[in-house]
């Protein structure tokens, strides 16, 4: 049933756009964060123009590298990435009871808990597809752009390690989406609940347990540091089970 | 004597302290087409909720084909197929895919699926538009689309909310024909203010309102049941007014229950039939008017209806 399920949520995803739009958002990130970072010193000088202030300013200006393409790329994710997420994890609940979609479904002999890991499993699925395509292009680009190549393995954890930042506010949001009937409730829900975790992590000894942790130490891999952020990882996890685990029994019991 | 293919015992629901459905009790014959009437905001919906398991109880019980109903759950799914009042399906999805998702979601697959697929998609005539995306259907077509899916794994038991409401005359005939096809194979639980679709398919009835079983019997057991005879009497050349002096002059009779004047027409609903029938000719020849037509006739489903929930 969930294979039939997923399937279902697949093609959805696909007819209603939704993973145009992340593919393309996702991927316009990998392809202009090297540009950006490669291409920002020699905007601002041609916009300053010639004269002794603009020697100054340049030389305040570092010479671009290819750390700051993938600060650039985290910097997108983190900020646009994470809201666009939100935008399109909102309704993928909220938006099948409101216009009563589910009521079709959830008469047949489906489990509850099947049709809402379903619609979660293919949303994080054409996120973690999107992500990859989006790297790859981001790896591409850097590498053409800079004449330097990002050492590949670190890269591609430093992808997983987005990944798993980015499933924290969609779970947050896919649980608003399960408890609410309204979709911009749903995005409440999963915003609030994702500012609260960066609070909390703006607490020092909360710092190290919260997924915001997480982006920090993906950008220390692109510099050669070591990982270490083992315990953002664990609570991360623990963050989507839970919400997930949360989110279905509420639905149990929901009245459609 | 065999199980019966729906039973709610005391069934009820309660919103709040708004009682939407009180202690309902039911009993319907395997194979019946009954009809479920009731005006809007009776109870109607909220009972086919409940025994569609979409709903929880507050009290009472339900069971289809002897299974209890349960909120959310239970194999007591695989017994019934249910088109809803307010019907929404994928627009994004095409008539035939998505009747291939139902299939399989009610446990059916390969060969045989595609089979059924075809021939639901026929038995609807859909076939043509099975290509098509869903969000391009007509409401009439949307509604058989439904009624097809609800039809795709032969259920015992199939419940149909208002599934005439929206559609034109052409597609309500459509519909109940379909329905008509199912007597005897599947027991419909039909849901519906409109009479004359009660009128033209189902054997049984049971008149909701305000939330309350008012009664259950066969469509023939109601109208004797419930409704004495209608005099129908026309006098030539009366518009209308003189008529009102007459129905003065006959709700002083002991028989007469009830006088209408419909245009040229008295209708005398006579709670002493015998009796009319022997003393209304001499009233009408003691008018001394002239007159076109005398007639006993048949009570309607509708005259039951009104007179049941007060309307």
């Amino acid at each position: 049933m969930f294979v039939t399920l997923l399937r279902k949520e697949i093609l959805e995803n696909r007819r209603t756009h939704r993973l145009l739009i992340l593919s393309v958002v996702l991927l316009v990130f990998g392809m202009l964060s090297p540009v950006v970072a490669r291409f920002t010193p020699e905007i601002i000088r041609m916009a300053a123009g010639d004269g002794a202030d603009t020697d100054v300013l340049m030389q305040l200006i570092a010479d671009p590298t290819v750390i700051d393409a993938v600060d650039q790329y985290l910097k997108n994710l983190t900020q646009i990435g994470m809201l666009v997420l939100v935008l399109l994890a909102m309704g993928l609940v909220a938006g099948e009871k409101d216009r009563k979609t589910a009521v079709l479904l959830l008469v047949r002999p489906v489990r509850r808990s099947d049709f809402l890991m379903a619609k979660f499993s293919a949303f994080a699925l054409s996120l973690c597809l999107c992500l990859a395509a989006s790297g790859l292009l981001c790896f591409l680009y850097t590498g053409l752009l800079f004449g330097e190549w990002l050492d590949a393995r670190a890269f591609a954890a430093i992808n997983g390690i987005m990944l798993l930042y980015l499933l924290v506010p969609t779970t947050l949001t896919f649980f608003g989406s399960t408890i609410s009937r309204n979709s911009v409730l749903a995005a409440c829900i999963g915003l609030g609940g994702w500012m609260a975790l960066n609070l909390l992590g703006s607490i020092n000894p909360l710092r190290d347990y919260m997924p915001g942790r997480l982006s920090a130490a993906a950008a220390g891999l692109a510099r050669g540091m070591p990982f270490d952020a083992w315990t953002a990882v664990l609570t991360s996890l623990a963050l989507i089970i839970v919400c997930l685990i949360c989110a279905a029994g509420i639905f149990q019991k929901q009245e459609l | 004597m065999s199980q019966p293919a729906v039973r709610c015992v005391n069934l009820g629901k309660h919103y709040g302290d708004f009682p939407a459905l009180t202690g309902l009790n039911l009993d319907i014959k395997a194979g019946a087409i009954f009809g479920f009437l009731g005006p809007n905001g009776a109870g109607k919906t909220t009972t086919i909720r409940l025994l569609t398991g979409l709903s929880r109880a507050t009290a009472g019980e339900a069971w289809i084909h002897g299974e209890p109903v349960t909120h959310g759950g239970g194999t007591v799914r695989r017994h019934f197929g249910y088109l809803p009042e307010e019907l929404h399906i994928y627009g994004w999805m095409k008539g035939r895919e998505f009747l291939t998702l139902m299939g399989r979601l009610a446990g059916l697959n390969g060969r045989g699926l595609q089979d059924r697929v075809e021939e639901m998609l026929a038995l609807t005539g859909l076939l043509d538009a099975a290509g098509r995306r869903v969000g391009k259907y007509s409401r009439g077509m949307r509604q058989r689309l439904g009624l097809a899916q609800a039809l795709m794994t032969h259920p015992p038991v199939l419940f149909l909310d208002e599934p005439t409401s929206a559609l034109d005359p052409v597609g309500r005939r459509e519909v109940l024909g379909l329905i008509e096809q199912l007597r005897g194979q599947s027991t419909v639980f039909l849901s519906t203010h409109i009479l004359t679709d009660v009128e033209r398919v189902c054997d049984q009835v049971a008149v909701l309102d305000r939330g309350k079983l008012i009664t259950q019997a066969s469509r023939q057991e109601l109208v004797e049941r419930y409704t004495a005879p209608v005099f129908e009497i026309e006098f030539a050349g009366d518009g209308g007014e003189g008529l009102h002096e007459l129905k003065e002059t006959l709700v002083r009779f002991p028989w007469v229950d009830q006088v209408e004047v419909e245009g040229a027409r008295l209708r005398i609903f006579a709670s002493d039939s015998e009796k009319a029938k022997v003393e209304l000719p001499a009233w009408v020849v003691g008018t001394g008017r002239t007159l076109l037509r005398y007639a006993l006739s048949r009570p309607t489903l509708e005259d039951v209806f009104l007179r049941l929930v007060g309307g």
